[in-house]
């Protein structure tokens, strides 16, 4: 900042305070406001200190209507200025303001929250990643490059970055919506993905979930298939699951 | 250069997401063009790209889109966001777009977002800090940009001009060109008791590439600038009154909240293309020279 725009960076910084600051009845010096009729100062600073927590707020609660359920939304929505707070938007998108929310949830669960909070709050946060991005490219992808059969076991293999893996000691893709049962921990491992207009999500058993932990270390055709026979599943089996996740376009294949 | 080169692309509205798929499937010929909320499509903070880019890229094909940006904060004394403006040049190479659009107003300071349109003081250092600010965000997209008047609820004592003077002043010095939101000057009028028409009055038409009609609330003793309703009486009687005079320009309906069904949208804009005077008739050319126009 150049000391030509000091007074103006002055006045942005008292303005902040103002909106994302504690609520009071604002005489308008301590930004700079003038006094206008019709309309207090703390009226006109208040519409903006209001719309500031009430938009972060209505992102909050579109993002997680499965924490809005279980905290209900008054509950969720005083979490919104301490949340700020601790993590303040550094982004230009409203979209991502919700990115640290989970974290917040696990550090600071508010009074009488289920203790799954955060975990569902994370899953839900990885709905939104699914359905909104798509796949971020992979390293050195040549897709061009035309697969031969001489070199198709040096082929590496990973998992499509789209395809979100999520595994929680709750079962969080249950407890979209409150419910009065008593909910027990239980782990659970789901995979989420998008087509072209659908999003899907399925749990994923043991070994199935294995598989696909050693797909996403981008290792060779052939250092797969050798570490996957440490996994006890039949040749049938492989085959048949390999192919799925290929229509599903879950894997994803590449030359170095 | 006088900002003369920002085509009339007739009677558009907001892309949305609820209108989407019909626009993608239907391509109704009621609209001329689209403006997309460039934040929408940026890629995100750790580099993924956002999915619905490719329906912007689709809609691209049939209309031209006007890109619209809401957090360039160019009048922030932070320091502008090379990495954002990066993401932006991308963006814009990647669609082409009639033009881009972002407000006249800060955003936060410090680093921090506070997602909200802020006003300026209206004063002589606020303008030279904004007119540096315009000039290096043209040169880095190496195109001339429109800045937009927003509404506001306070004003600040250390102002030495009503906002119409430092608007037009920092679009001359800057020479860029003028997104005219005829509901945020009604808005703001009436918050803060000045007479519209003189603000209307002291724009240079020369300037003006593109105008916005939008809704507001009425509060009783202010208006609140909400998005979510249709554009009012008064303020269609303004729009009617500049375009008599001064129009016809490119106008669109900003409807962002409570979006209504598609055919209640298109009323809108038909309201405006009759209001506005002339029968804009979208054609394969104006698509494809879209990208050159600026």
């Amino acid at each position: 900042m150049s000391e030509q725009t000091a007074t103006l960076n002055q006045l942005q910084r008292a303005f902040s305070r103002c909106v994302a600051g504690p609520a009071q009845d604002w005489k308008g010096d301590e930004a700079g406001v003038r006094q206008q009729p019709t309309l207090s100062t703390a009226r006109r600073i208040g519409i903006y200190h209001y719309a500031y927590s009430a938009r972060i707020g209505d992102s909050l609660v579109e993002d997680f209507s499965g924490v809005a359920s279980w905290l209900g939304e008054a509950s969720l929505r005083q979490c919104v200025r301490p949340y700020l707070e601790l993590y303040p938007s550094l982004y230009h998108s409203l979209a991502e303001v919700s990115r640290h929310f989970p974290e917040f949830l696990r550090k600071h669960p508010p009074s009488g929250a289920p203790e799954f909070i955060a975990e569902l709050a994370e899953w839900e946060w990885h709905q939104i990643l699914t359905v909104n991005t798509d796949a971020r490219p992979l390293p050195e992808t040549r897709p061009n490059e035309s697969l031969e059969s001489q070199n198709f076991s040096q082929v590496r293999l990973a998992l499509n970055p789209s395809l979100t893996l999520f595994e929680s000691r709750w079962p969080v893709d249950t407890l979209m919506e409150k419910m009065s049962l008593p909910v027990a921990p239980r782990l659970t491992r789901l995979a989420a993905w998008c087509t072209e207009d659908d999003y899907h999500e399925l749990r994923i058993q043991s070994t199935e979930w294995n598989l696909l932990l050693l797909l996403n270390k981008h290792t060779n055709v052939s250092d797969f298939l050798a570490q996957a026979q440490g996994l006890s599943i039949s040749t049938d089996r492989f085959s048949r699951l390999f192919t799925l996740w290929s229509n599903r376009r879950w894997i994803q294949g590449w030359l170095p | 250069m006088l900002v003369k080169d920002f085509s009339n692309l007739g009677y558009g509205c907001g892309l949305r997401p609820a209108h989407t798929s019909h626009l993608i499937s239907q391509k109704p010929t009621s609209i001329d063009w689209l403006e997309a909320l460039a934040e929408n499509y940026l890629d995100w903070s750790d580099g993924r790209q956002v999915s619905a880019l490719e329906n912007l890229e689709n809609l691209r094909n049939h209309y031209p889109i006007a890109l619209h940006g809401v957090s360039l904060s160019l009048g922030s004394t932070d320091p502008l966001d090379r990495e954002h403006l990066k993401r932006l040049a991308k963006l814009i190479h990647r669609i082409e777009p009639a033009w881009f659009s972002d407000h006249l107003c800060w955003t936060g300071v410090d680093g921090k977002n506070l997602h909200d349109l802020f006003p300026l003081p209206y004063t002589e250092e606020a303008i030279r800090h904004v007119v540096e600010n315009i000039c290096r965000t043209q040169d880095f997209l190496g195109q001339r940009i429109l800045i937009e008047n927003v509404s506001s609820y306070v004003t600040f004592a250390s102002s030495q001009m009503p906002e119409w003077e430092f608007l037009c002043e920092i679009a001359r010095r800057s020479d860029c060109g003028l997104l005219l939101d005829i509901n945020n000057v009604y808005v703001s009028s009436r918050n803060h008791g000045f007479n519209p028409k003189d603000y209307l009055d002291a724009i240079p038409i020369d300037r003006i590439g593109q105008i916005h009609l939008a809704g507001h609330r009425d509060k009783g003793d202010h208006l609140i600038d909400t998005h979510d309703a249709p554009v009012c009486e008064a303020v269609w009687e303004l729009y009617r009154d500049f375009t008599a005079a001064k129009g016809p320009f490119t106008t669109m309906i900003e409807w962002d909240d409570a979006i209504p069904p598609w055919e209640r949208m298109e009323e809108e804009v038909r309201r405006a293309r009759t209001i506005g005077g002339i029968l804009h008739v979208r054609t394969d050319s104006d698509t494809q020279s879209a990208s050159t126009r600026i």
